[in-house]
């Protein structure tokens, strides 16, 4: 994911089933560790988007 | 008078696949050849990393490919009705600046960026996303990989004969 980041993605999520954990990654690469969260954001990259995880877990 | 070699091939494993990473870099495969390559292999999912290094994962169980579909579609629908971007979806492969080929699982770029390639860049077998070229979100469904990953290292130690002459 950090390859994402360094090679220019704005918003990345690694989605994790199992663990029912999401890693945000930012263009100012931090990481966001989420646990079992209902739903993510698209925040300013995909303004508007929301992504409901409950249909995922 | 023979000299040995070491082979080092990494295998991940975790809940339900396991992830083989090969050293390819000793085929130089052209990008005509490595689509071919893929193409004849589709049960497959390939990537290669920025050193050359070949990717191996296995077919996606079938409950990791209904959750993918599922989050493919909502962002699909989403991208269509905003109508800003265009979303992928989790066959296409994607060469990065810094050389990888990589397949997120979904992904989605900015109209105008979209629209900045080439007819001929945008049909490449692996387009080109360059650095003029700011792409949005990578999304990857799967392990994480820093809590319940298992890592195995095989060295082999290969003779490779050299013929005197």
């Amino acid at each position: 994911m950090h390859e994402y980041i360094e090679n220019g993605v704005r918003l990345g999520w690694l989605i994790d089933p199992y663990e029912k954990r999401v890693h945000i990654y930012r263009a100012d690469e931090s990481v966001e560790v989420l646990e079992n969260p209902q739903k993510i954001s698209g925040e300013a990259v995909l303004s508007g988007f929301e992504l409901d995880l409950t249909e995922i877990w | 008078m023979a000299s040995e070699v070491q082979e080092e091939m990494s295998v991940t494993a975790t809940h339900d696949s396991v992830l083989l990473t090969l050293d390819f870099s000793p085929l130089h495969m052209t990008d005509e050849e490595f689509y071919e390559f893929c193409q004849r292999n589709q049960d497959f999912r390939f990537e290669m990393d920025k050193e050359g290094n070949l990717i191996v994962t296995p077919p996606t169980f079938l409950e990791t490919s209904r959750k993918n579909t599922r989050i493919n579609v909502r962002l699909g629908a989403w991208a269509e009705q905003d109508n800003t971007g265009v979303a992928f979806e989790s066959d296409g492969m994607f060469t990065l600046p810094n050389g990888a080929k990589r397949v997120p699982d979904a992904f989605w770029i900015l109209k105008g960026r979209y629209d900045a390639l080439s007819k001929e860049e945008r049909e490449e077998r692996f387009a080109r996303i360059g650095s003029r070229l700011r792409y949005r979100v990578a999304l990857k469904v799967g392990q994480s990989t820093q809590t319940t990953e298992q890592n195995a290292r095989i060295h082999r130690k290969r003779r490779a004969a050299r013929v005197a002459d």
